[in-house]
């Protein structure tokens, strides 16, 4: 083609293109959009990170924790971050956690199915007596995976002075990889506005351990939580999402961690 | 990059909303008219317009260099308008691709460059308005319009126009070619067309 025909059709082009305008009323409104879903994606951010909360305790109950709880000596946890913004880079986390929970720690950026790395936390993990007398307390680090900011997966990893007692907690599946041994389990979540109660079904359910209980929802919600543990180098490990992600592709994900993939 | 440009970048990465609202107030009718080239549709571009920039800022600690500022809202833009289109009934697309995705369009695409060619085309390039190009351009896929646009609307350098679009910069020469191609092969057409019906001779 002639640098004429190109010429010619690159005005044609940038003509065509020009003549589209954006109305004054519609930009305005768009900015205006962006900003009220932006506000709404921050109250959102900070729910789910209270639910994460509920469920990082919960889970800290399941394994761990049911030591302490079956001696009688914990009866509720709490959780208290340590700083009141995200850690927003990987090499900003693993330095401050690697502090906290002195050792030499390596979070990876990218989980194998190509989720990223979009921020973390460490928050301090406390034990409460039935007096709400601290009993125990351990750091525990927080990194969030996922795709356009959802935070979809987390991985979570402790020092806890608590092992993953034996025998003592159901897994759908339990492997042994690379030496490591892997526990896998799904979980019920129901999640309900601060005044509400729940049924009492549900009631029956979390009495037989069948369903947890979460509480500062803005509806009721039921949510199925997947999770793997693992124990390496003296730290535990628990990688957990809400997604539709299968138990098996969480194990996956853990391999893949544990590959350091 | 304007130094004053970097400036609200920079301000906007450290959560400076009232940067982000000059960038948005200076990028968005740009990015707009882009989105509109792309998919044809003004409620589909304003949806995208809102959406990438809503990315721009949600992802802004991503973005390492903010002298790169543009080519990176250009990048979400586009990927978005495609995410946007892919779910839209594909129908009025052009099924071209298997005719030129190969390692000689690709060198055709550089050849064509120099091609010299005169003729009814650029009687035909003098004669159509926008209206006319805008049909052609609609009925190219988005990838080959979003080429076009990247190539002669922003003035983009195939190693760019590979960066935004991520592909390989071949792929930008194929498509760019490919998008050429049918943009001619209409142009001529619809001449023949119009000018059998004025009663024109072709030789």
């Amino acid at each position: 083609m002639s640098e004429n025909w190109n010429s010619k059709l690159k005005k044609l082009i940038q003509s065509e293109v020009e003549s589209m305008n954006l109305e004054g009323d519609a930009q305005k409104q768009i900015l205006e959009d962006i900003h009220n879903q932006l506000n709404e994606r921050s109250k959102f951010m900070k729910f789910s990170k209270r639910k994460m909360m509920v469920i990082i305790v919960a889970s800290a109950m399941m394994l761990g924790g049911v030591t302490a709880m079956a001696s009688g000596k914990i009866a509720g946890w709490a959780s208290h971050s340590d700083r009141n913004e995200d850690i927003l880079t990987i090499g900003e986390l693993e330095k401050a956690a690697s502090d906290r929970l002195e050792a030499n720690l390596v979070i990876p950026e990218n989980l194998m199915d190509g989720s990223a790395f979009e921020n973390g936390q460490i928050n301090e993990i406390q034990g409460l007596d039935e007096k709400q007398n601290v009993m125990v307390t351990y750091p525990e680090v927080y990194a969030m995976y996922g795709e356009e900011g959802d935070g979809s997966i987390t991985l979570s990893i402790s020092k806890s002075t608590m092992q993953i007692p034996e025998g003592t907690a159901s897994y759908d599946s339990e492997e042994v990889y690379g030496g490591i041994n892997l526990q896998a389990k799904t979980d019920q979540y129901l999640f309900l506005p601060l005044n509400a109660e729940p049924s009492e079904a549900d009631k029956s359910l979390a009495a037989e351990g069948k369903l947890f209980i979460g509480t500062g929802s803005s509806e009721e919600e039921r949510k199925v939580l997947k999770s793997v543990f693992w124990i390496k180098d003296g730290l535990e490990y628990k990688l957990f999402t809400y997604s539709n992600k299968s138990l098996e592709d969480m194990v996956t994900l853990a391999k893949g961690i544990i590959d350091g993939k | 990059m304007e130094a004053k440009t970097k400036t609200l970048v920079e301000r906007m990465i450290k959560d400076d909303k009232e940067a982000f609202n000059k960038l948005y107030k200076a990028y968005s009718a740009k990015l707009f008219r882009m989105a509109y080239f792309i998919t044809g549709n003004r409620s589909d571009s304003e949806d995208i317009v809102q959406e990438a920039f809503m990315k721009c800022f949600l992802h802004r600690k991503k973005l390492r260099q903010p002298e790169r500022f543009e080519s990176w809202l250009y990048q979400i833009m586009v990927r978005t308008a495609w995410r946007f289109n892919g779910r839209k009934n594909k129908k009025n697309e052009l099924s071209f691709d298997e005719i030129l995705e190969d390692e000689n369009n690709i060198r055709m695409a550089e050849a064509i460059q120099k091609e010299d060619t005169s003729g009814p085309l650029e009687q035909i390039l003098e004669k159509e308005n926008a209206i006319e190009l805008r049909t052609m351009v609609n009925s190219l896929k988005q990838k080959h319009r979003t080429v076009i646009l990247l190539f002669y609307y922003n003035d983009l350098s195939i190693k760019e126009i590979a960066h935004v679009t991520g592909t390989f910069e071949g792929t930008v020469k194929y498509r760019l070619h490919t998008a050429r191609t049918l943009l001619r092969k209409q142009l001529e057409a619809d001449y023949i067309s119009k000018s059998e019906k004025e009663g024109v001779c072709h030789e």
